[in-house]
């Protein structure tokens, strides 16, 4: 690396911003070299001073009070409301609880039948009930961006974890995970965030328990206002991919 | 949000970078207000679906940057400059010079840039983000996010010294009081 290519990376450092590889060979040349050393001082040096003129711009002493009363205002405003409290939301909630206190009535009482009962699940159903689940309010289990460790802790949990992520998703940060049980069946929930404040959730279920499943290779779209959601079968596993996005994002995620 | 403690409290954590960031894209202090206000609005209607807490940060400086790029929409952008042809023009800031700037003139000079430099330079000047988070907030590769800051920096020295001749030049000119 040449004093001049150091020199173009180096003007990009700040010694709290992170990345540190991308900086690493640059800043051991600034070491070995006294000019290009003097030159990162003074810069570092310079920058610090921008930051403590720029921090020291005024903020109108009002702000913070204008902005208060104003998300008060907002909130008191009839026909404004969270989209966690809309009633739309709510009420599938509610549904699926029913169904989901349903599905454990049905696990623990009427067990004998439940092999009969497995042939009759219906594909179409998982992936309804799966994206009314999304919708709703839920949280994680596990919280972490490791994907190894979200598969062990999946595993550990007695669901699905040998799951094929489309490619899209690879390149996407992990959230976390959680397990979802759907007519006595386990799910596996993986989440993922597509850009600050969006997120994509990949759910998971073995093929074999649908009497009706799809033939491997087809991909079945949908979309329900901001949501969007696709589901497709491989040879193992049934898989459902949704989120709070356009549906050509998800699109674009299954490459 | 759920408790009006809480809101407050992330309200107070971050109104003033986002207020800085605000001015240097809206280049007026009444509409750099409206934005940071806009921008808590809709964290009041959609931030509770934020689960991972320590992204709120992100969240806030996306959703405004999002805002002032809808608004500007129709808008004539300034022309991008040729980085290249300035690269070893560098005009040499000293960190003493640096230090007597008036913060005024410092985001006239910021404002004065593409916004391609501005925005990731406001942010790693404002300290408050790291590469990683200027890269998710700006929704550019964190390689582009380098390159702008890099070649960014060299615009900004440009556009200070401008200034600061300017300034020096009407010292000058200035007519001598009795």
């Amino acid at each position: 690396m040449t004093r001049d290519q150091s020199r173009h990376l180096l003007k990009a450092y700040r010694e709290n911003g992170g990345e540190a590889e991308h900086f690493a060979q640059a800043l051991a040349a600034a070491q070995n070299d006294p000019e290009l050393k003097q030159w990162l001082d003074d810069e570092l040096q310079t920058d610090a001073a921008l930051r403590v003129r720029l921090r020291a711009v005024p903020v109108p002493a009002d702000l913070r009070q204008k902005i208060l009363a104003a998300v008060q205002k907002q909130s008191a405003t009839p026909g404004i409301i969270p989209f966690y409290r809309h009633p739309v939301v709510l009420s599938m909630a509610a549904c699926l609880m029913v169904a989901l206190g349903l599905a454990l009535y049905y696990k623990s009482h009427v067990r004998p039948a439940v092999d009969q009962a497995v042939a009759r699940l219906r594909f179409n159903d998982f992936t309804h009930d799966a994206f009314a689940f999304v919708q709703s309010d839920w949280s994680l289990q596990y919280e972490g961006g490791d994907q190894e460790k979200v598969r062990e802790w999946l595993r550990a949990h007695h669901a699905p974890a040998d799951y094929i992520k489309p490619g899209g998703l690879e390149k996407l940060q992990g959230l976390g995970c959680r397990t979802l049980d759907w007519k006595g069946q386990k799910v596996s929930v993986i989440c993922f965030l597509v850009s600050p404040g969006k997120e994509v959730h990949l759910l998971v279920i073995n093929r074999d328990v649908f009497g009706d499943s799809p033939p491997a290779g087809r991909t079945f779209f949908a979309s329900a206002g901001k949501w969007s959601r696709v589901a497709w079968t491989d040879e193992n596993k049934a898989y459902l991919m949704a989120g709070d996005v356009p549906l050509e994002e998800i699109k674009k995620l299954l490459e | 949000m759920d408790t009006p403690t809480e809101f407050e409290s992330i309200v107070t954590a971050h109104y003033e970078p986002l207020y800085r960031f605000a001015l240097s894209l809206a280049k007026c202090q009444s509409r750099a207000c409206d934005l940071t206000q806009e921008t808590f609005l809709i964290f009041a209607q959609k931030g509770a679906g934020i689960r991972d807490r320590s992204k709120i940060k992100s969240w806030l400086f996306t959703t405004l940057r999002r805002e002032f790029l809808g608004e500007r929409r129709h808008e004539t952008r300034f022309p991008h400059e040729e980085v290249g042809e300035v690269e070893h023009e560098l005009p040499t800031l000293t960190p003493d010079m640096a230090a007597q700037l008036d913060a005024a003139d410092l985001v006239a000079s910021l404002q004065e840039l593409d916004e391609d430099f501005r925005m990731p330079l406001t942010l790693f000047y404002l300290e408050d983000v790291s590469y990683r988070e200027i890269a998710e907030i700006l929704e550019i590769p964190i390689g582009t996010v380098m390159s702008r800051l890099s070649r960014g920096k060299t615009l900004l020295r440009k556009s200070l010294e401008k200034s600061r001749l300017k300034a020096q030049s009407n010292l000058q000119n200035r007519p001598l009081s009795a």
